[in-house]
């Protein structure tokens, strides 16, 4: 992702480079970031003549600006000074400054995953900021669609429907945006939700029980339908290749077992894949018990009341 | 007009007639709670229903539909739309009278017609309603409040195990969470003995804002355990509502305050409820919001004030 990076920060960036490493570890860091990167060639300097520190830290951080690696390159100097280059930790001159800047860029430091993403404060997009295209990220998944729609759409104003699937929208972007989940596919009547970060199944799981919590009371109290607004709920989990082409996402074979999932849940429940289940605490996963005799699920959760 | 000949001659009854085109106008001349009848023959299918779905003429004045052709095939129809009286052919020619129209004035509830929303009774409860707001409170004085008891459920294997930097931690917790939940419905927190308390929140006499959030404070025990909590297991507390009439004084200063209110509430707290469940009082019963009283059973009584419970939610069924 290409940032627009101010002077000052950038700036601050070529001076810690300056004053941290010498050249050698300069090629380091930014091998290990940009495999393949020379720095003479990026410079134009012949390689029988000794660049200038300032010149290889300014030609460094030029082109991880230039070429949207700049949220890694940051994260390169936090492992630098916390856990080293090649078995040696390299105190970095103005890290507090340059990651306080970069805060106010938008972007804070998820320590679980190593990497900087987003601020939501500041902005909400389909990656977080962080994922690349084409690389594969262990991600949980969450599918819901109205059940019973078409009948709800013939026997409704077009006005009560509308309304409907805003507040259906609303109920379950309260639910996600808490838990750092992000819409990947929103159709009206249900879609697509992705979790990344933290711990991402027990997010998705408790965002698909407060959503069905939610639904019950507002079905109670201001559904303007002639019937209860009712969902299916599908979350499974695995490895995926990131696309920002919405078309590619059905493609996806973790994409498609999670919407499986979804059109094979009964109406108002939420089934979780064995995948899901496995990595919930035992106070979580009690109230998914397996669907039938099946051990390996899938496991469901209703709200019922005595 | 031949049709509302006996109405003309009424005492109590006031009756025009007004030409189609100016309905609007003659209705904002009317002023509220009008009762206009329009004759279908002059209207459209179209604008008949843009009339009855204006929401300005929703709330203070009643339409009600002449067909004296008998055109409309469907008159039912009509007060899905929101129209309060239909008359038929039939009832045209046989005039219609003022007992008719008076019926059609009740089912408007009309013959009230109240300048404002009057507090609903709160069962035996004297109000001095303390209002929407705090900004009317002052300290020293009686008023009406809602009262929320409020106290954690403690594991048993915390009381007896965990050291005291734990059980610190989770009283702070759970004062954390609490203070959260006041705030959020303008509420305060009035009485607190570090695993049990009393919010105050004002009441205005219409409604009972805390019932639907602490419905959510049971549905969403095991979220909330997850995500304010962090202790891999459930937690619950005891809830229980109630409106009731103090003297009020600012937290801290509570200590000299005899009000049967709060002594009904402790004690409905300390010997009547039951760990996880959420009890109303007869006061608030009343102010259950409209499609949500089955979420709620008898659970008899406490000195002499009818108890409701919530049903809980069943696990892993």
């Amino acid at each position: 992702m290409v940032l627009k990076i101010p002077t000052s920060l950038r700036n601050l960036c070529i001076r810690a480079l300056t004053e941290s490493m010498d050249i050698r570890t300069m090629n380091h860091l930014i091998t290990n970031l940009i495999p393949g990167y020379d720095i003479y060639k990026q410079t134009g300097f012949p390689s029988s003549i000794a660049i200038p520190n300032i010149d290889v830290a300014r030609q460094i951080t030029t082109d991880v600006i230039q070429w949207g690696k700049f949220l890694s390159f940051v994260r390169a100097l936090v492992d630098a000074q916390d856990t080293g280059i090649m078995g040696r930790k390299y105190p970095i001159s103005f890290l507090r400054e340059i990651l306080k800047s970069t805060y106010e860029l938008g972007f804070v430091f998820d320590t679980a995953n190593k990497m900087f993403v987003e601020n939501p404060s500041y902005r909400k997009t389909r990656n977080w900021g962080a994922l690349e295209e084409g690389e594969e990220y262990a991600l949980v998944f969450l599918d819901i669609d109205i059940a019973g729609n078409s009948r709800l759409v013939r026997s409704n104003s077009q006005k009560s429907i509308q309304k409907s699937y805003a507040d259906l929208r609303s109920i379950v972007g309260n639910s996600i945006d808490k838990r750092n989940g992000r819409f990947w596919k929103w159709e009206g009547d249900g879609g697509l939700v992705a979790f990344f970060f933290g711990d991402k199944h027990t997010a998705a799981v408790l965002s698909a029980m407060e959503i069905v919590n939610e639904l019950f009371i507002y079905n109670k109290t201001s559904c303007v339908l002639n019937e209860p607004l009712t969902v299916r709920i599908g979350i499974h989990g695995g490895s995926c290749e990131y696309s920002s082409n919405e078309e590619q996402l059905d493609k996806l074979e973790t994409i498609k077992e999670t919407h499986d999932l979804e059109e094979s849940a009964d109406a108002d429940s939420v089934f979780i894949s064995i995948v899901v289940k496995v990595m919930l605490d035992e106070y979580i996963s009690v109230h998914f018990p397996a669907v039938g005799t099946k051990k390996n699920g899938p496991f469901r959760y209703v709200l019922k009341l005595e | 007009m031949n049709a509302f000949k006996s109405v003309k001659n009424s005492r109590g009854i006031d009756i025009q007639q007004a030409d189609p085109k100016n309905f609007k106008k003659t209705l904002t001349a009317a002023g509220e709670y009008t009762l206009a009848y329009l004759d279908s023959s002059q209207y459209t299918q179209a604008q008949i229903t843009r009339i009855l779905k204006d929401p300005k003429t929703g709330e203070t004045c009643g339409i009600g539909i002449i067909d004296a052709a008998g055109t409309i095939n469907d008159p039912a129809s009509l007060f899905f739309q929101g129209s309060v009286d239909y008359l038929p052919k039939a009832l045209i020619k046989q005039g219609i009278t003022p007992a008719r129209l008076k019926k059609t004035a009740s089912y408007c509830n009309f013959e009230t017609a109240p300048q404002e929303k009057p507090a609903k009774s709160a069962g035996k409860v004297d109000l001095i309603l303390s209002g929407s707001s705090w900004k009317d409170v002052k300290s020293g004085k009686e008023y009406t409040f809602c009262f929320l008891y409020i106290e954690i459920d403690l594991i048993d294997e915390w009381k007896i195990k965990s050291g005291h930097a734990h059980l610190d931690e989770v009283k702070a917790a759970f004062l954390h969470h609490v203070e959260q939940f006041a705030e959020m419905l303008s509420g305060k927190i009035w009485m607190w003995m570090d695993l049990y308390g009393v919010i105050l929140f004002p009441f205005d006499g219409t409604a009972c804002k805390p019932i639907l959030e602490c419905i959510r404070l049971v549905l969403n025990r095991t979220i909330i355990s997850a995500e304010q909590y962090h202790y891999t297991t459930t937690i619950s507390y005891k809830l229980a509502l109630h409106i009731g009439n103090t003297l009020y004084r600012s937290r801290g200063n509570t200590g000299t305050i005899v009000s049967d209110s709060v002594n009904f509430l402790f004690h409905l707290g300390h010997q009547f409820a039951k760990p996880g469940n959420f009890y109303l009082t007869d006061p608030v019963s009343h102010f259950i919001p409209k499609n949500i009283e089955d979420c709620f059973i008898p659970a008899g009584s406490f000195e002499d004030i009818d108890i409701m419970r919530m049903r809980l939610p069943k696990t892993g069924k």
